[in-house]
């Protein structure tokens, strides 16, 4: 059996004890909510905390207040409420499409937007990554998915997080220097290594969703087996209708870059304009150019950048078909 | 490990207290299986990619591979061992046996709980329902029909119907 | 002596073991628990090709906590006993490496911690030769075989239309849930007792005494419950039990051996991937001419049971067909990659999945209206014809009675009304030897023994395992109606060398059919010598090849197999058009299976064969990275889940075999046979493209798709 390595584990019961725990465990310690990420790459050591601090007993994380969702809420319960699935179909859908049911009734919300990016030279055991002499995320010097590139390109494989950035979500983060709302779009950063602008001692509390005010959206996904797998593209199409006509829009790439990738040019293509067949072929192609998935998924990286062109397009007809 | 500290924690097991004292960083799964002395609950790979290691925390299904026993304090865990009640196998323990949903049984303690979890929340529920809810759980022996038809079959004797099994065989010639 | 019996025999009676199964008190390998047990851990090559210079043990580290074993610990022969005596133990000192994860040194401790700090501490370095990884520029040949009926070069030209194809099969991970592992315990008398996760115990008694130089009471081998096989627990259990056992001798106390999936699936045997050319010649009317067949198998860097499976790959390239002239060459090579080895269907999935589209093919290239379906009733085997190796079947030949089963059994087909998704229909026609290739039965000789017991009971002994496939029912059922008891009158004994005779290895779609006969055949003879004598008796049956089977080794005439099982498979798939993407949506497969012991373990066999031959076809895909797999774990090496698996309908055909136990045969293996060609052909039916080679990805589809688009326009 695959063993965690040993660590101290805290079960901090609010915020306040939780960010005071974190002061003392210093960059030794990291957060985790339901472990379905962190305990995996803690086997591979991929991640070697000392101090884990659990926010699973923090009452405020786990609270549902209208459309605003605490981080330690899990992925099932997030797809399966009535409310959600009529209103906030997007992020129901996406949590819903999360790995398995097991995986979903242990995993959080916060956990997927924090999920660790992935990459076939990183996410490979111990043995496996020494014997390529490690790469930059883990142990080593060099990215062997572009040698000669100065950063990691290791993928941002979160299914839910595409969609936040896609209806405009804001994430409330707390930390030891107080409160702070970001928008989902800038809570990443396309790097591997440092995916999130979240710093290690903050924990994100709460994701508030817009309220649903005439807009849509929808999340495709594209992976190889109906469960279990992560997407090798994901698409999150955002719609703000004026009436026939699009009038904002925007189009969110995941697991072709390191971080969820908004396709500004995509969504500009289609404002101002019903959604018609020529203006979901032009979002389409724009989001095709600027998508570059790397060779370090599953899956031939060009029919990946192919698909791009096909999933942009279903999930606008999609959006077209039920406005 | 002697050298190393251990935790104490008191939970419910199968319905039984219990209490156990095990090293911190130890899985449900470890518990369970080396300090429980519970090993109907199996390792597949460790890493919440196959469902094997599959109990009921709380009455929900979880990868006990990914729980950690410190994290089950004051909750109740159920396993296969507590499915049978004062002998009697449970509907779904003796379907799966009669109808070939367990050949080499390696992942069917995983299947079994999985499925009491599903019949729990859906006493109904389609083949669709079904095939959704087993999706987190890897099986290589049946080719899945068997374990359908078997949760099919339980779920129906559980409502109290006299059912037959849905057949996806033809016997013929 | 006791009142007319309920017949066991047909009926779908509750498994031996399944009360224990959905109970959890099943003991698997790693339920075992073994006071004062160490751990253990195997450290391999990181390189491909080479040779090892040196290896050191960090003198930093306090090794006293630690048991060291290396290729100087072993006692006998530094050998895996299989076939050839290529594959060492443990990689020695200056030896030559020849794949990536081959064992070098074993390590146990009490703990894991200490354990897995240990492994830190070994380093090995070594001298780097050029590896070779591809098929086509291999030079060592590990075996060949060649396949002559008629002649092919004095009617080549006869022939009014030849075909030319080359096929291409790849990996594939058996991935039996369970992973491999062993426990080894020292004994009194120099005596070791090992139990495991196993398919063979007599490979595994072979391989201890072999390689810890052990008189046959001295090397026991107990199975314990075992999470699946599908041939990945053949051969390769040797490997573990040996390791296990040589840390139980050097630490003088039970060593556990158990691999994570990791391991499992970066050092243990694959399917063997392979490239498979066929030259066809037919007349207008279809008739056939000739068959001219290529196969090249890749071994990988040992032998194992390789020659074995080159064996059963040839004699079944020609398919389940006629044809007068036949010339089928094969060969098996060795690349610096993990070696191959046994997997349900063994050589058979990679030769017929060419054969059977083959037919398409041909069918096509005809045209005039000649479907595949016609083309194979035309060409198939029938009653008295003649293999390739010239064996003539003089019974049991299901061929037209699966196809029109299976054809009649299937639903209309529906065409998709998804604008984007074709759904197309595709049919194979295989067949399947059932027991071991040629002699191998004889020289193997397998014996079992009964006994009546003075308490009215009778008890089965053999080796033959129960790994999910039914082996225990199965055999209950036999002796029970052969005895003429109720069923809870026989039991069986468990799987323990010191117990039980050698009944030959759990493969080769042989226990159901060899040794069940041999079961059926003891318990006659118990009855029969019951009349007269008192229990306690004992007898014992060894195989014994009927005089009507001959088979040259040398020339590869003759009767290949004592009979065949026979299955034709319809598969209906969706392609999406726009990604490539392939979705086995129904599968109805017909079984001539002579008799079924026991309906729902036949169909339970044939649902999830079909099921591992459909993850083959479609998303089963193991990426090379210098010489190493690059799937390590179940997230990259996927199989069907459940939202993954087709619709699967058995229709069970009966068809006896006079020397199966109660007309049965074997059919283990079959149903890994047909799904991947009816899959491409379904492909084919949707979408008009042809891939040659498995699995079909989307990738690969949506580029055919591409090209033939490329094509259309190019002419229009």
């Amino acid at each position: 059996m695959l063993r965690l390595p040993t660590f101290r584990y805290l079960q901090p019961r609010s915020l306040r004890e939780a960010l005071a725990m974190k002061a003392d465990a210093g960059p030794d310690g990291m957060f985790v909510a339901g472990g379905t990420d962190l305990y995996p790459n803690m086997k591979r050591r991929h991640q070697e905390p000392r101090v884990v601090i659990s926010l699973m007993g923090i009452e405020e994380l786990r609270r549902l207040d209208g459309w605003n969702v605490g981080t330690c809420v899990t992925l099932s319960a997030l797809s399966s409420l009535p409310t959600f699935q009529r209103s906030q179909s997007a992020v129901a859908g996406a949590a819903q499409l999360v790995s398995t049911p097991l995986l979903r009734n242990m995993g959080t919300l916060g956990g997927n937007l924090c999920l660790d990016t992935r990459c076939n030279y990183y996410n490979q055991s111990y043995e496996w990554r020494k014997s390529i002499d490690f790469c930059m995320k883990k142990d080593g010097a060099i990215c062997w998915v572009a040698p000669s590139s100065p950063r990691c390109w290791a993928v941002s494989s979160s299914d839910v997080a595409p969609v936040m950035v896609a209806i405009g979500a804001e994430y409330r983060l707390v930390g030891p220097q107080g409160e702070r709302l970001v928008p989902a779009g800038r809570f990443y950063h396309n790097d591997g290594i440092n995916y999130l602008t979240k710093q290690p001692d903050e924990i994100l509390v709460d994701v508030r969703l817009p309220a649903p005010n005439g807009w849509d959206a929808v999340y495709h996904k594209l992976r190889r087996r109906g469960s279990f797998d992560f997407p090798v593209l994901g698409v999150a199409a955002w719609i703000q209708w004026n009436g026939k006509k699009v009038g904002e829009a925007r189009i969110v790439l995941g697991g072709v870059a390191s971080y969820p990738q908004e396709v500004a040019a995509a969504g500009a293509a289609l404002e101002g304009a019903p959604l018609s067949d020529e203006a979901i072929a032009a979002a389409a192609d724009a989001a095709y150019q600027p998508s570059k998935p790397m060779d370090n998924t599953d899956f031939d990286l060009s029919w990946r950048k192919q698909m791009t062109r096909v999933y942009v397009k279903r999930a606008l007809e999609e959006l077209r078909a039920r406005h | 490990m002697s050298n190393e500290s251990k935790v104490k924690i008191a939970l419910s097991v199968n319905g039984e207290p219990a209490e156990v004292a095990f090293a911190p960083h130890k899985t449900l799964l470890e518990v369970l299986r080396e300090d429980l002395g519970l090993t109907g609950t199996k390792h597949g790979c460790e890493l919440g990619e196959c469902g094997t290691c599959t109990v009921l925390l709380d009455g929900t299904a979880v990868l006990s591979c990914l729980v950690l026993g410190v994290a089950c304090e004051g909750r109740a865990v159920r396993t296969v061992e507590g499915m049978a009640q004062n002998g009697q196998l449970h509907p779904l323990q003796e379907t799966f046996a009669d109808l070939g949903a367990a050949q080499c049984g390696y992942c069917t303690p995983a299947f079994l709980l999985v499925a009491e979890a599903l019949l729990a929340a859906n006493p109904h529920p389609t083949r669709d329902e079904i095939k959704h809810a087993l999706a987190g759980n890897l099986c290589r022996c049946t080719g899945y029909i068997k374990i359908y038809e078997a949760v099919e079959l339980a779920a129906a004797r559980m409502r109290g119907e006299v059912a037959q099994p849905t057949r996806e065989s033809l016997y013929g010639r | 002596m006791c009142p007319a019996p309920v017949t066991a025999v047909g009926r779908s009676v509750p498994r031996r073991e399944g009360a224990d199964k959905v109970t959890g008190r099943a003991r698997y390998t790693d339920d075992i628990t073994v006071q004062g047990a160490w751990s253990g851990r195997t450290i391999r090559s990181t390189i491909a090709r080479g040779a090892i210079r040196s290896i050191t043990l960090d003198p930093a580290f306090d090794w006293s906590r630690v048991v060291v074993v290396t290729a100087d610990d072993i006692p006998g022969d530094n050998v895996v006993q299989l076939i050839r005596e290529d594959q060492p133990v443990l990689a020695p000192r200056g030896g030559e490496i020849k794949h990536k994860e081959e064992p070098i040194l074993l390590l146990a401790a009490s703990d894991r911690a200490t354990l897995e700090e240990a492994a830190t501490h070994v380093r090995i370095e070594y001298e780097l030769a050029n590896p070779v990884f591809e098929i086509g520029s291999a030079t060592e040949v590990f075996s060949t075989v060649e396949i002559t009926k008629g002649d092919v070069a004095s009617v080549e030209r006869t022939a009014d239309l030849v075909v030319e194809r080359e096929f291409r099969v790849g990996l594939q991970e058996q991935l039996y849930i369970e992973p491999q592992g062993a426990i080894a315990l020292p004994e009194a008398d120099g005596a070791f007792r090992v139990v495991g996760s196993l398919q063979c115990p007599y490979y595994v008694h072979r391989a201890l005494k072999r390689a810890l130089k052990l008189t046959d009471q001295q090397a026991i081998v107990v199975q314990a419950e075992t999470g699946g096989g599908f041939g990945g627990k053949e051969e390769y259990p040797s490997i573990v039990a040996v390791h296990a056992a040589l840390l139980a001798r050097k630490a003088g106390r039970p060593v556990r051996l158990i691999y994570d999936r990791h391991e499992d699936l970066a050092a243990t045997t694959k399917r063997h991937p392979g490239v498979i050319r066929h030259r066809t010649g037919v007349k207008k009317d279809g008739t056939l001419v000739f068959q001219d067949i290529e196969i090249v198998l890749d071994g990988g860097a040992y032998c194992t049971l390789t020659p074995v499976v080159l064996s059963r790959a040839a004699i079944h390239a020609a398919g389940a067909y006629s044809c007068p002239n036949v010339r089928i060459r094969a060969r098996a090579v060795a690349t610096n990659t993990p070696p191959n080895g046994a997997f349900r269907g063994f050589g058979a999935p990679q030769s017929l999945f060419a054969a059977e589209l083959m037919v398409e093919h041909v069918a096509e290239q005809l045209g005039g209206g000649v479907s595949s379906v016609d083309l194979r009733r035309k060409w198939m085997l029938r009653l008295g014809d003649t293999t390739a190796t010239g064996q003539v079947l003089t019974e049991s030949v299901g061929s037209e009675l699966v196809l029109d089963a299976a054809l009649k059994a299937a639903t209309t087909f529906q065409p998709s009304n998804i604008p984007t998704v074709r759904r197309g229909r595709g049919l194979s026609l295989v067949f399947h030897g059932s027991g071991f290739t040629g002699s191998g039965e004889k020289k193997l000789s397998g014996t079992i023994a009964m006994e009546a017991l003075a308490d009215g009971t009778f008890r089965i002994l053999t080796a033959s395992t129960e790994i999910g496939q039914g082996t225990k029912t199965i055999f209950c059922q036999l002796a029970a109606d052969a005895l003429g008891v109720p069923l809870e009158r026989v039991t069986i004994a468990p799987q323990d060398t010191s117990l039980v005779p050698d009944s030959g290895p759990t493969v080769a779609s042989r226990t159901a059919m060899i040794v069940g006969r041999l079961v059926q055949e003891a318990a006659a003879e118990i009855k029969q010598r019951l009349q007269r004598e008192r229990p306690p008796l004992r007898v014992d049956k060894s195989y014994i090849q009927p005089d009507s089977i001959h088979w040259d080794e040398a020339t590869y005439r003759g009767d290949a197999y004592p009979v065949y099982a026979w299955a034709c498979t319809i598969a209906d798939v969706d392609v999406d058009t726009t990604t490539g993407e392939v979705r086995v949506t129904d599968l109805v497969t017909a079984v001539d299976c002579g008799k079924a012991l026991h309906p729902v373990m036949a169909e339970g066999q044939i649902e999830g064969g079909c099921l591992q031959a459909v993850g083959w076809a479609t998303i089963e895909e193991i990426k090379m990275k210098d010489g190493g797999y690059q799937n390590d774990r179940l997230a990259t090496y996927l199989i069907p889940t459940a939202l993954d698996a087709p619709r699967i309908r058995t229709v069970l055909i009966e068809n006896p075999y006079s020397r199966g136990p109660f007309g049965a045969k074997g059919i283990g293996e079959l149903p890994m046979d047909g799904p991947a060609p009816a899959v491409i052909a379904a492909i084919h039916d949707a979408t008009g493209v042809w891939l040659d080679e498995v699995p079909a990805t989307p990738e690969k589809v949506l580029a055919a798709l591409n090209g033939a688009q490329r094509r259309e326009a190019a002419q229009s």
